[in-house]
């Protein structure tokens, strides 16, 4: 105990230098990303173009295939990359806190199942509609709001409900959504590895219009979670427990729902499934900072930003010029990540 | 201060409280007995507004508890539930001081005021020495009085205890009892749920007796506690043993 004690104490200094060291992190992890690739570009290039393109002139001296690299293709994705890893930090670390649970990660009430369905099921109209790439994430953000509406609805029914209602809603929507994308799957027999691919996760080109779209639904998403944040520390007690402090825990729960669904479901439509990022960074930000979910929602944000950064760049350069999903790197890093945590978990208990 | 109004309560298919009526004052300390499946945390449940009435209402000072917001009654009602398990990652410190949340909107930090509150809350249920220690690891015992520490934070006009003193040593028991005791002539309001009718009786200034969710006695212990009818309530055959200097005796099961 008193082992646990000294550490707790010791890590808590470190809630005010966790915030800097996560801002500039992630500065320096997205600079590298728009150095590193198949072309690699020197770092005082990639300064001068920002700095020129800030300013909406043109950078002299610099050939014009680097700028439209840089400002076309790396910027915007590094900037998404940013998003959907803050999104999916800030979206874990929230629900782990909702549902009082290590494991629960920004998938667990249906937002992946339903996401997979609206994603193959835009495959399946893209041969009847010829409107393009752009169908799939729409899909996937369409069918994971769905599944996850559905989900809160049938939890609710007559106003109280519990964790336990939302999960098992989810569960049974959940399969249901699996068995519907199965079948449809079968039978469109193509576009496979196009699904594939969005199943492992992956980061693929986007436009200024993605990006545009993902930093509202990450601002907006984590306003409402900073909103319920302080109150979400008592929904860690008991649900009467924390009606009893003067919680209101019907509209606690509804905002971190919503907020986490909506920046879990664009970082899903543009990324795929993406998985771990929602349940290694929370855990690893809550060791050092402690449970206060104001503390730790924005810091699960923002290394959940550079921990994807991170693997985006691996994702990259790994097989360069061939690129692999992201997801494989952060599953790669998520099951060490898991069995680490169960040997310090029975150290602590000895 | 509060009145209880005829109020029945149901958990599905079983009612818990049949029309149950209940007047008490600042200062009193109430002490509800009976056997297991009584009511007495439904009737705790019902005044902290957790339980929904069936029938009847509870006011506050005039107002209707179920129509007051949730932070609203948490600045006025207070509860130390039967069981309390920390969450992970939290000092003795900050769980505390989430008696203080009801009190601010959600952007505005705490106060040097707070502050005080929470320390003397925490001096005062005997939890000082483990402010900076992770509330989590602490024993059940410890994490109970931490329960208390964060009741007391909230300053609550009425404060509910369901078996507070179970997990406690007796040196800890005497001493929450003493702080229950200064809470009532400090003018607050002390509603608890026991089954130790000795210890109720060395501190209670009203015994409410349930049984099968019906209140049948409610008084003062000297004439609520006698060894007939708490022998018919408990169905269990009790000895008497007169303790001297106390207007009430001591109640042992006869083996």
């Amino acid at each position: 105990m008193y082992y646990a004690v000294s550490q707790l104490n010791r890590l808590r200094h470190w809630g005010g230098t966790a915030y800097l060291c996560a801002i500039v992190l992630c500065v320096i992890c997205m600079l590298l990303a728009i150095v590193v690739g198949s072309v690699a570009i020197p770092l005082p290039t990639v300064a001068t173009v920002l700095w020129h393109w800030i300013r909406h002139v043109s950078a002299p001296g610099v050939p014009e295939t680097l700028v439209t690299i840089i400002t076309t293709i790396r910027l915007p994705r590094v900037i998404m990359v940013t998003c959907a890893g803050a999104a999916l930090g800030g979206a874990g670390a929230a629900y782990q806190g909702l549902f009082r649970n290590p494991l629960a990660d920004p998938y667990v009430i249906g937002v992946a199942s339903g996401a997979g369905l609206g994603a193959i099921s835009a495959v399946a109209l893209g041969g009847v509609f010829a409107f393009a790439w752009y169908l799939m994430p729409l899909g996937a953000f369409s069918g994971a709001l769905i599944v996850v509406g559905l989900v809160y609805v049938l939890a609710r029914g007559d106003d109280h409900y519990t964790n336990n209602d939302l999960i098992l809603a989810g569960v049974a929507l959940a399969a249901l959504a699996n068995a519907l994308t199965t079948y449809i799957m079968l039978h469109i027999g193509r576009q496979l590895s196009q699904l594939l691919g969005f199943l492992l996760g992956s980061a693929s080109i986007v436009g200024w219009d993605a990006v545009g779209l993902m930093i509202v639904s990450v601002v907006m998403g984590m306003t409402m979670l900073m909103i319920a944040a302080r109150d979400l520390n008592v929904l860690l007690f008991p649900e009467e427990q924390a009606r009893f402090l003067g919680i209101n825990v019907t509209r606690i729960r509804a905002l971190v729902v919503i907020g986490a669904t909506l920046m879990t479901a664009t970082a899903v439509a543009f990324h795929g499934l993406i998985g771990f990022v929602g349940i290694i960074v929370p855990h690893s930000v809550r060791m050092f900072v402690g449970g206060d979910h104001r503390r730790l929602i924005p810091l699960s944000a923002c290394y959940g930003a550079v921990f994807l950064l991170l693997a985006d760049m691996l994702a990259r350069t790994v097989q360069s010029p061939q690129e692999i999903p992201v997801g494989i790197i952060t599953a790669c890093c998520g099951a060490p990540f898991f069995l680490w945590q169960l040997r310090l978990t029975k150290k602590d208990r000895k | 201060m509060i009145a209880i109004n005829n109020i029945l309560c149901k958990y599905q298919h079983h009612t818990a409280l049949f029309n149950v009526s209940l007047t008490a004052h600042a200062h009193e300390i109430i002490v509800c007995i009976g056997p297991n499946g009584a009511g007495k945390s439904t009737l705790i449940r019902a005044i902290a507004g957790t339980v929904p009435l069936y029938t009847g209402r509870i006011t506050l000072e005039g107002s209707d508890i179920t129509q007051m917001t949730p932070a609203l009654r948490a600045q006025q009602i207070a509860v130390v539930p039967q069981t309390v398990v920390m969450p992970v990652g939290f000092r003795v410190r900050e769980v505390v001081a989430m008696a203080r949340y009801a009190f601010h909107p959600w952007y505005q930090h705490q106060t040097e005021h707070d502050d005080q509150i929470i320390e003397h809350a925490m001096a005062q249920a005997g939890v000082a020495q483990f402010a900076e220690l992770p509330a989590n690891q602490l024993s059940g015992g410890e994490q109970q009085r931490v329960a208390f520490a964060r009741a007391i934070a909230q300053q609550p006009k009425v404060l509910l205890l369901d078996e507070t003193t179970a997990h406690l040593d007796l040196h800890h028991q005497h001493a929450i009892i003493n702080c229950i005791k200064a809470l009532a002539h400090a003018g607050v309001l002390i509603i608890v749920a026991m089954h130790d009718i000795n210890l109720a009786a060395s501190f209670a200034t009203r015994i409410c007796v349930l049984d099968k969710g019906h209140l049948l006695v409610d008084g003062a212990p000297v004439t609520v506690l006698n060894q007939a009818f708490l022998e018919r309530v408990y169905q269990t055959p009790l000895k008497v043993v007169p303790q001297s200097g106390h207007s009430t005796p001591l109640f042992l099961i006869q083996h």
